[in-house]
């Protein structure tokens, strides 16, 4: 593999310094057909960059993601069976895991526009205190008003017992907005029971909750602020499981317009020492409307997570 | 090869998606099978205390050789996207460079070798801007399935008529000349350019480029399996 490794290395050296710079078979033939000038150019994440830096990144990028594979591969028998006592207080924690802009779970006052579609899809690898998680989460809301939208979110888990997770429904209603970077928002969710609780898949409770989003652009820092109450329906209940959800987050641009960098605290009132965690991630804008993005997070106290690496994508379309 | 954004209309993009998605499912659970095995939850109860809930179930999990073969697969296509920037000219102001799909599936079996040409396509489309977002359906279907499985399978039925190199060099020649086709296919539905016109175009343009991707693939198989044998 090492050998195999330098002469991998050797062909990037020989490609940066001798590679032609023709157009290739499909150029070539568009350029003589006349159909080149269609080509959408797509932004580059290594524009600028030296060719022989770029091939040594796009090496290492590809074969970390097949030393990633390898690596999660090997950890998701970890069993979920010692989880299903915890699942009714974890699945807490994850009650509003509905995000804005990925990767913040902390949601903004921004709906989306009228006709529009925004699909996110993320991949999170969580260690909780008993064991480590692995899911993906897709969300796709749809705008109906130009104050109004409407959502889904579906969570599947892949490790031990992979299936999917309790499904969540929301609109939200932007009811105050004095300029384009402030304003109030309300956000009503209802959450299925449909996970299967044997398999430690979802809380088996509906849930419903109602929040109110703040957001306020400080220079050029965005600041949104949420708090929710959540009900959750369990039946007969002697006691109220009903709890307080509070969440802070910061959004600061870098690279000119190319990325963000984000962090929050995320917090409820489930459980007598309030579990929370902290997020710091970024997003890379790779085109307009498709950003990419990843983040890291920790947990604050023995009742939240220990920590979660999350990647994924925010499409707009 | 790599198709860039604007060549292709909604629909064309769109179904190459929904293509390439299936195959490249399909590739995953092949590969899924081949690596990992079924054993029984009772190897893992040592781990916990609730062995009633769990006996009697299997769990799926990675084996060694699988490992192996994933380590192997991220270093084919270290070595594929290597060579992919290595741009050769092949005269009248043209460039080529490897697909590489044959050089993929001959080492590591159709699916594998698919689902490393997507990888590969797929980190050059997000950081390279090497082939369009939308296109990454066509490319894969391209790439992977005529590049590397339908080559492949050229190669398989090929072996046992004639030398091993006799084999790879025309499934590898193949591989590209389809690919091209393909591509050509893809576009006259799109309606950027008539059928007519750009079939011969990308066919004679591919022809020349197949010649080196015969000879290319050739030495990189035997440099493979040489410096993997020399390792253990």
């Amino acid at each position: 593999m090492k050998r195999l490794f330098l002469l991998t290395i050797l062909i990037v050296i020989l490609a940066a310094f001798f590679a032609s710079a023709a157009p290739d078979g499909l150029d070539f033939v568009s350029q003589k057909l006349g159909f080149a000038h269609k080509t959408v150019e797509a932004s580059s994440l290594v524009a600028g960059i030296p060719t022989l830096l770029a091939g040594i990144m796009g090496i290492l990028i590809i074969i970390g993601i097949f030393y990633f594979v390898a690596l999660i591969s090997k950890r998701t028998w970890i069993s979920l069976t010692f989880l299903i006592p915890l699942i009714p207080l974890i699945s807490l924690l994850f009650v509003p895991s509905a995000f804005a802009a990925r990767p913040l779970i902390t949601d903004d006052f921004y709906t989306v526009t009228q006709g529009g579609y925004e699909l996110e899809i993320g991949y999170a690898s969580t260690q909780n205190q008993t064991c480590l998680t692995n899911a993906a989460d897709l969300s796709l809301k749809r705008g109906l008003l130009s104050n109004l939208d409407l959502g889904i979110e579906v969570p599947y888990t892949f490790s031990d017992e992979p299936g999917l997770n309790d499904i969540l429904l929301h609109a939200k209603y932007c009811f105050w907005k004095p300029d384009e970077d402030a304003g109030l928002t309300a956000r009503v969710d209802y959450k299925f029971n449909n996970g299967d609780v044997s398999h430690g898949l979802g809380s088996g409770y509906n849930d419903y909750s109602l929040m109110i989003i703040g957001s306020k652009m400080f220079g050029k820092t965005k600041t949104h602020v949420n708090l929710g109450y959540v009900k959750v329906g369990v039946n007969a209940c002697v006691t109220s499981y009903d709890y307080l959800s509070y969440s802070f987050a910061m959004e600061h641009p870098v690279w000119g317009e190319r990325g963000d960098l984000v962090a929050e605290y995320v917090g409820n009132s489930a459980l007598n020492r309030h579990p929370g965690f902290i997020q710091i991630g970024a997003r890379y804008v790779v085109s307009e409307g498709f950003k990419l993005d990843a983040a890291y997070s920790v947990g604050l106290n023995d009742n939240s997570i220990k920590n979660s690496a999350t990647a994924g994508f925010h499409y707009e379309f | 090869m790599h198709i860039p954004d604007g060549f292709l209309d909604p629909k064309v993009s769109m179904g190459m998606m929904g293509a390439a998605a299936a195959v490249l499912s399909f590739c995953f659970a092949k590969v899924r099978a081949a690596i990992t095995a079924l054993k029984p939850a009772e190897a893992f109860a040592a781990a916990g205390k609730n062995i009633g809930n769990i006996t009697g179930r299997m769990r799926r999990v990675l084996t060694g050789d699988g490992e192996r073969t994933i380590y192997k697969m991220g270093m084919v296509a270290a070595l594929i996207f290597a060579c992919q920037m290595f741009n050769f000219p092949i005269g009248g102001g043209t460039s080529g460079h490897l697909i590489g799909g044959v050089f993929a599936s001959v080492i590591l079996g159709p699916f594998a070798g698919a689902i490393v040409i997507a990888v590969v396509l797929a980190v050059q489309m997000l950081f390279f801007a090497d082939g369009g977002l939308l296109a990454i359906g066509a490319n894969i279907i391209n790439m992977a399935l005529f590049g590397a499985i339908a080559g492949y399978y050229i190669y398989n039925v090929l072996k046992k008529f004639m030398p091993e190199w006799g084999a790879i060099s025309i499934a590898a020649w193949s591989s590209v000349a389809l690919a091209s086709f393909m591509c050509a296919l893809e576009l006259g539905l799109s309606g950027t350019v008539p059928f007519s016109v750009v079939i011969p175009a990308m066919l004679r343009v591919h022809a020349v480029i197949g010649i080196a991707e015969a000879v290319i693939s050739l030495v990189l198989i035997n440099l493979f399996r040489g410096m993997l044998k020399a390792e253990g």
